[in-house]
């Protein structure tokens, strides 16, 4: 595979964390390379460093040592400006907790990211609506998080991810807080938003990880094994 | 634009919240609003209480009862005293009398009294009273200066044979010649007032007395010079004791000076206790407001630092959430401050009193208390809309600082460690 044109590229990344006088390896010496359209599952036991590796990914936290690089801009060398930009544009995140913006509706909660980019009024609420429609929830736009199921709102969640039309999507247990058939539904999206973009999802559930295109196996904060 | 109208929504996030949240920020709005009003409502009452508070300092030479004929007690002020005494600032009126004293059978003896025909007719055994009601005849007028003429006490009266029915033709004659065990004789002419006017001031040495212009006075007694009392009367009740001072300093060791203890009192403890009570609390108000106001916003924006965090992983800039947390914030410390103007318009009234009586009132002398306390029925409508809106103002900037300082700490996080920080 090219690395010029990996989407994303670890080069011997690595997260530490003090914790008293120990020192935590969250991840230690990782490289990696993605590229293409598809959907990753990155498997591993709790406590592996699976979650950290999607957040130095998506610039959620900085590396200890080693470089990030995604769609060709080397994270480490960011400015604070210039990472919020990569957040906006670049990646979309779903969490496990959906972490939507509770007194904002559905619709209002897709926008929020083009608003973000400075996305004309009427451009986003069309875009927004499209989203929606096409993650089933065309008649739930005006719904609060708190008036959604699980399902509904991780999909809200999905839709903002890819508000900005980003190239990567990552989702951190995305089915952690859902029932199995909402889980497996869940999934289903995924895979179909994968086909025009990479799709990175951290997961404890081996039946799904076998839904993605690529498995990648880590232990300890080091990968052991990509299918 | 977006940011702020997303803080502003933020309010409405639950009501229970908006509520609870509004009344730890109103409640001290509403003690600060009830301290100005009562220091308000209290200091106007207090203004008109000062205007019956006597602020008059009484000037005798230094030892005497000031007399021109009391043995061993006939030092008179000097003249100039009077001079001395008009140039002092804050000085409103001087009152200059002369005294001396005539022998009854009656009684021990009465005084004779020479005045500015303009000025109190103070009553010797009650200093600070002055100006008794005439019941007969007429007072006396700027024509009567240097004139032979008197008015006179119904009790002096009765013993001259003096009544109402013959005060036309009434006559008093003064004969110096007279004595008493503490009044000493004067080798001076006989002089012949006519009563004007006789007064009745209600008890009976107050009404042994006899008042005669200033210049008259002097000629009878041979008295040229100097003065046996003056009365210096201070513009206001919180300059008696610069006057006192000033005087003090002015007239240096030839004068004894006794100040009006009802003046002292008041300006001691009504006038500077409202002050500094209604002073101190406000500034405790605004103190709590100000700690309320900042930590309920730092615990608002620390409990949705997850919030933070999701808005920077979506791509929020710093100074978009900085932006939207501060609109929250004026938002919500204009709506807390609102509540608390509702509540002091509510129970403003009420509250005032229970205030006033748990803070002020045991500090306050008790003939003043009640009526103080009375006044404080109308506090409602006493708060000026420049102080509520610096109030408010001061409520706003210590939300902008607590919710920014509460921000600022968030934002700095990366976005992950933002979500771990709650």
């Amino acid at each position: 595979m090219s690395e010029a044109k990996a989407v994303v590229q670890l080069k011997a990344a690595a997260k530490h964390y003090p914790r008293g006088s120990e020192v935590v390896k969250a991840l230690d010496g990782v490289d990696l390379s993605i590229d293409g359209a598809g959907m990753v599952a990155i498997v591993g036991p709790s406590g592996s460093g699976k979650s950290t590796l999607l957040h130095l990914i998506g610039a959620m936290d900085r590396p200890t040592r080693g470089e990030v690089i995604v769609a060709g801009q080397a994270l480490n060398a960011l400015p604070g400006k210039a990472l919020t930009r990569f957040r906006r544009q670049t990646v979309g995140f779903v969490f496990q907790t959906f972490n939507l913006i509770p007194n904002l509706t559905a619709l209002e909660n897709v926008t929020l990211p083009m608003e973000f980019n400075k996305i004309e009024k009427a451009e986003r609420d069309s875009r927004a609506r499209r989203l929606l429609d096409q993650v089933g929830l065309g008649h739930r736009l005006t719904h609060r998080p708190g008036e959604l199921s699980g399902g509904e709102q991780q999909r809200v969640a999905i839709a903002r991810a890819l508000a900005n039309n980003p190239p990567l999507i990552l989702a951190d247990e995305p089915t952690g807080n859902l029932d199995t058939e909402s889980g497996q539904k869940i999934y289903e999206l995924l895979k179909e938003v994968a086909r025009e973009r990479t799709v990175l999802v951290v997961t404890h559930a081996e039946a799904l990880a076998q839904m993605a295109d690529r498995v990648l196996r880590i232990k300890d904060g080091r990968l052991v094994g990509a299918e | 634009m977006r940011m702020v109208v997303l803080g502003v929504r933020n309010l409405l996030r639950s009501k229970l919240r908006l509520l609870v949240v509004g009344l730890l920020i109103g409640f001290p709005f509403f003690l600060l609003l009830a301290f100005q009003a009562i220091g308000a409502a209290v200091r106007g009452q207090t203004e008109v209480l000062k205007q019956g508070v006597d602020t008059s300092l009484q000037l005798r030479a230094k030892g005497s009862m000031g007399h021109v004929n009391m043995v061993g007690s006939y030092r008179l002020l000097p003249r100039d005293s009077l001079e001395k005494i008009r140039g002092i600032e804050h000085v409103a009126k001087v009152e200059p009398y002369l005294l001396a004293m005539s022998p009854t059978e009656g009684h021990n003896f009465a005084m004779l009294v020479g005045l500015n025909v303009g000025d109190a007719k103070r009553l010797e055994s009650h200093g600070d009273a002055g100006n008794p009601r005439i019941i007969a005849g007429r007072d006396f007028t700027p024509e009567d200066a240097g004139k032979n003429v008197a008015l006179i006490g119904q009790a002096y009266a009765r013993w001259a044979g003096i009544t109402p029915e013959n005060l036309a033709n009434a006559r008093f004659v003064v004969d110096l010649t007279r004595t008493h065990a503490v009044i000493f004789p004067l080798n001076r002419p006989q002089r012949e007032l006519k009563i004007i006017g006789i007064y009745a001031s209600g008890y009976v040495f107050g009404d042994m007395q006899l008042f005669m212009p200033m210049e008259t006075f002097r000629g009878i007694y041979g008295v040229e010079k100097g003065l046996s009392w003056l009365f210096v009367t201070a513009d206001s009740v919180d300059n008696v004791a610069f006057v006192e001072r000033k005087v003090r300093e002015a007239l240096g060791d030839v004068a004894d000076v006794i100040s009006p203890k009802g003046a002292a009192t008041f300006t001691s403890t009504t006038t500077r206790t409202v002050d500094r009570i209604a002073g101190t609390v406000s500034l405790f108000a605004v103190a709590l407001m100000a700690v309320v106001v900042f930590f309920v916003m730092l615990v608002t924006v620390r409990e949705r630092a997850r919030e933070i965090g999701t808005l920077k992983a979506i791509g929020a800039s710093d100074g978009g959430i900085v932006v939207q947390f501060l609109a929250e914030a004026t938002a919500l410390s204009i709506v807390g401050g609102l509540l608390g103007m509702s509540l002091f318009r509510a129970l403003g009234g009420v509250g005032a009193e229970r205030l006033f009586a748990l803070s002020m009132s045991p500090f306050l002398p008790a003939q003043y208390k009640d009526t103080l306390f009375a006044s404080l029925g109308d506090v409602s409508p006493g708060i000026g809309p420049s102080t509520l809106a610096l109030v408010l103002l001061i409520a706003v900037l210590v939300a902008w600082v607590g919710s920014g300082y509460g921000v600022w700490q968030v934002t700095r996080l990366s976005p992950l460690e933002a979500m771990k920080h709650e």
